[in-house]
């Protein structure tokens, strides 16, 4: 009983939270282009289908396509980190300062060299993305236990074998902390960047439809938007979250 | 049983973290093939140090080491080494961590599995192959550790305080084990250790060694009058021996304090 009260709480509770707004809003007759009831965001959201669909889709892809570089930059620049200081040294200033210089301010004038528009989303996004996925590695390899490299040093394990059987796993756990984070950012920084960009292009996202709506006053289709873009980062996350279980949940503290 | 064939030979060994800091200081020591050698000192003496560098994980500054370990064959590697964690990869069951120095040198489990097998029966691990090290004891943790050095089969088996952490009766349980499979695989032991009660009980040969510059002090024979540990223990030859290794430990360490205070 319990049990199933924990479970169904999050959503019981949801619900409810829903049925407030949805009376509050017809209570005290607020105008939809105020703030719309969520019915009237489902019913928008159904007959809005068709354009949104596809700019969810393409929102979809520049977050996977960004998540995916920073996993691949993300590793390999740890691992040349951890395999030489001088390495260190020399790019982690430069991967700093990508960090903590806010997206919004470097984006146009990424858009202004890129002629490209998804590659330049790509970039933002990806500048927002690969930083914790590279200095959680970092931790997670630094973290090796000490007798454990000793052991593999005693064994003559080449270094291959230590980056596989050794560095690898015991990293993982940081890496795929690193992960989820960086699963979230991604989808951010993909819609921030497309802000940005404005509606141009051909090919464009959900936060393209945001600004339409919002330029014509379509406020429930905004929230409509609002709704794929929350929602997509709900199932990003869900989906990291099972990935980490599955590779944590036999030996990793975090996950048992 | 002892065969007085040198199997390692240190030769002036010394060791020196930084110019103050002398770890290690002209180290002499002949060690026969299947002899169970324990050092024994208080913490800061280099037995530590001494270990690593035997096993070839540090440099000495100044002498050397050699190994006469013989031919070996591709399968076993001539140093097992034991450390005061058990060390094993959590994310790895006891089979695959005991397979380890296998795989290393590129042997793959299934074609292992018969001396993975042997070693798990040997160390009493039946029915935890595919368990996980958090799921296991201090004790039994201790075990697969144990089994991961013996299985290929080394002709010497280094171990640093590796029983420290446990509980007086894991650790005179384990302590016995350790024995009994040194006589059963003949093997040649060196045990570091700050227990004297555990040296006593172990060694045939004590060396103890004093801090500041850690150094050998003192070579005592601990020739046992019977193979049983149990009987061994509550003998009063064994408390005697006890009493007297406990007296010279004691009278060193008052030695390199005044030396240290002299000096």
């Amino acid at each position: 009983m319990r049990l199933n009260l924990n479970r169904y709480l999050p959503w019981f509770v949801f619900l409810l939270a829903l049925l407030a707004w949805e009376l509050l809003v017809s209570i005290y007759q607020i105008p939809h282009y105020i703030l719309p009831s969520p019915r009237l965001i489902g019913v928008t959201l159904i007959q809005n289908f068709e354009s949104l669909a596809p700019a969810w889709w393409f929102t979809v892809k520049i977050t996977f396509g960004a998540l995916g570089l920073s996993v691949i930059s993300g590793l390999l620049l740890a691992s040349l980190f951890v395999l030489s200081p001088w390495i260190e040294r020399s790019f982690l200033p430069f991967a700093i300062i990508l960090q903590v210089t806010p997206i919004v301010a470097i984006a146009p004038l990424i858009l202004i060299y890129i002629d490209n528009t998804t590659g330049a989303l790509l970039l933002c996004a990806w500048i927002v993305a690969f930083f914790p996925i590279m200095s959680n590695t970092v931790i997670g390899l630094r973290a090796t236990d000490k007798n454990l490299r000793d052991l593999f040093r005693l064994y003559k394990a080449s270094r291959w074998q230590t980056l596989r059987l050794l560095l690898m796993p015991s990293a993982s756990p940081y890496f795929l902390a690193g992960l989820k984070i960086a699963g979230g950012l991604s989808l951010i920084g993909a819609v921030v960047a497309e802000f940005t960009a404005g509606a141009a292009g051909r090919e464009t996202g959900l936060a393209s439809r945001i600004l339409e709506a919002s330029f014509r006053t379509e406020t429930p289709k905004m929230f409509a938007a609002l709704v794929l873009v929350s929602l997509t980062g709900v199932a990003i996350f869900s989906l990291l979250n099972q990935l980490s279980v599955f590779f944590l949940e036999h030996w990793h503290d975090s996950e048992i | 049983m002892k065969v007085d064939r040198e199997i390692i030979l240190i030769h002036e060994v010394s060791h020196q973290f930084s110019e103050s800091i002398i770890a290690l200081q002209n180290i002499f020591l002949s060690i026969a093939q299947g002899e169970f050698v324990v050092f024994l000192g208080p913490s800061g003496c280099g037995k530590s140090t001494l270990l690593r560098i035997i096993a070839g994980l540090d440099q000495p500054t100044s002498g050397f080491v050699e190994h006469h370990c013989g031919q070996v064959s591709t399968e076993s590697f001539p140093i097992g080494f034991v450390f005061q964690d058990p060390t094993l990869m959590p994310w790895a069951t006891v089979s695959q961590n005991i397979h380890l120095p296998l795989k290393l040198a590129g042997t793959s489990i299934s074609d292992s599995q018969g001396l993975i097998q042997q070693q798990i029966a040997s160390l009493g691990l039946q029915g935890f192959e595919h368990a996980y090290p958090r799921q296991l004891s201090g004790g039994m943790k201790m075990r697969v550790s144990i089994a991961r050095s013996l299985i290929t089969t080394p002709q010497v088996l280094l171990m640093d305080e590796p029983f420290a952490a446990l509980d007086e009766i894991t650790r005179m349980r384990l302590n016995d084990d350790l024995l009994s499979l040194c006589r059963k695989q003949s093997f040649t032991t060196l045990f570091v250790t700050h227990s004297v009660f555990e040296a006593v009980s172990m060694a045939q040969k004590i060396v103890i060694m004093s801090p500041r510059p850690g150094r050998i002090v003192d070579v005592i024979d601990n020739t046992k009058p019977t193979d049983d540990p149990e009987q061994w223990r509550v003998s009063t030859e064994f408390a005697k021996r006890c009493a007297y290794v406990s007296h010279q430990l004691r009278l060193h360490s008052l030695q390199a304090t005044s030396e240290a205070l002299i000096q």
